[in-house]
């Protein structure tokens, strides 16, 4: 007995549709099964990717840094005095401890040294000046003498050497 | 600065180097007296007085203070302070240091007749009297020189 076509289109549908959930089910235990496979593998993928996508956009802002001269830049076109003229110099300053840093600025110069050292000089100075006035007063006062006692002008004085060893 | 040869000195760096010791004996003999007050002080405060000074005992101490002092600095290194000021050096005829006889009749010579350094001013080598009897000179020398003391010491 042939089937009537309305009981075969119902017959196929059904069948369609059965098909059609079964494929769904069996596809979603698929998938879910799948999922829980693969999840660690797209994680690491996913890091390495994004490892790698920081390592090119660094190297991209190295060689870009490198072809500008950022000094230039910022000489050309920023206002230097006015930023400078906004610092608030004095709050700077009283963060400060000045007494500490004049310690290790005196310390780092030595000033005892410097100041032994053109003590030295100065009083050197006026000693061998005062020794070289005097030595000038010697030969007036023997030329004077000599004037006087008719000796002849520029008679030199022979030295005393110290006997040669 | 280029240093003087070591030729004679004459009267006036002589008289400001003599006038310089001579107010160093009197500066010891200065501290002498201190020293001795504080001691008599230290050792009897309830009987203090000032030490009485004696004329005699004044010109003797400075006799022998400054004939010690001249001396001791005369052989060891021909200098004295006032020496040392002026850039000056006693040595002998050769240009070595005076040996300590010599440098102590020096001394006694200098202390005892002070005038006879007038001489240095008149002489043509510029000599005092003193240089003359005991054939010493003395002579611009700035430098340390330790050499004249090695020589002398051979």
């Amino acid at each position: 007995m042939l089937p009537s076509p309305r009981r075969l289109v119902l017959g196929t549908a059904s069948a369609a549709g059965t098909a059609v959930r079964l494929s769904y089910g069996v596809g979603r235990a698929t998938v879910n099964g799948a999922v829980g496979v693969v999840r660690v593998p797209v994680d690491a993928a996913t890091a390495a990717a994004e490892h790698a996508a920081r390592a090119v956009i660094a190297k991209i802002v190295q060689v870009i840094v490198d072809s500008v001269d950022i000094t230039a830049l910022v000489r050309d076109n920023v206002d230097i005095d006015a930023i400078a003229e906004r610092i608030d110099l004095d709050r700077i300053v009283n963060r400060l401890d000045l007494i500490d840093l004049a310690d290790t600025v005196i310390d780092g110069v030595d000033l005892p040294r410097i100041i032994r050292e053109s003590t030295t000089s100065i009083s050197t100075e006026a000693v061998n000046g005062a020794r070289t006035q005097s030595m000038h007063a010697d030969d007036v006062v023997a030329s004077v003498v000599g004037r006087l006692l008719g000796r002849a002008r520029d008679e030199p004085i022979a030295p005393v050497e110290p006997r040669p060893t | 600065m280029s240093l003087p040869a070591h030729r004679p000195a004459g009267i006036v760096s002589r008289g400001v180097a003599a006038a310089i010791d001579t107010g160093i004996v009197l500066g010891a003999m200065g501290g002498i007296y201190l020293g001795a007050t504080f001691v008599r002080l230290l050792v009897a405060p309830q009987d203090f007085h000032f030490p009485h000074t004696s004329t005699l005992l004044s010109i003797t101490m400075f006799l022998v203070l400054a004939i010690a002092y001249l001396t001791a600095c005369w052989a060891l290194s021909g200098r004295t302070v006032g020496a040392v000021a002026m850039g000056l050096r006693v040595v002998s005829r050769n240009g070595d240091l005076v040996g300590w006889p010599r440098a102590l009749l020096r001394a006694t010579a200098c202390v005892m007749f002070a005038a006879g350094l007038g001489w240095c001013a008149i002489d043509r080598r510029r000599r005092s009297v003193q240089d003359i009897l005991l054939h010493t000179a003395v002579v611009y020398d700035w430098a340390p020189d330790p050499e004249l003391r090695h020589v002398h010491q051979r």
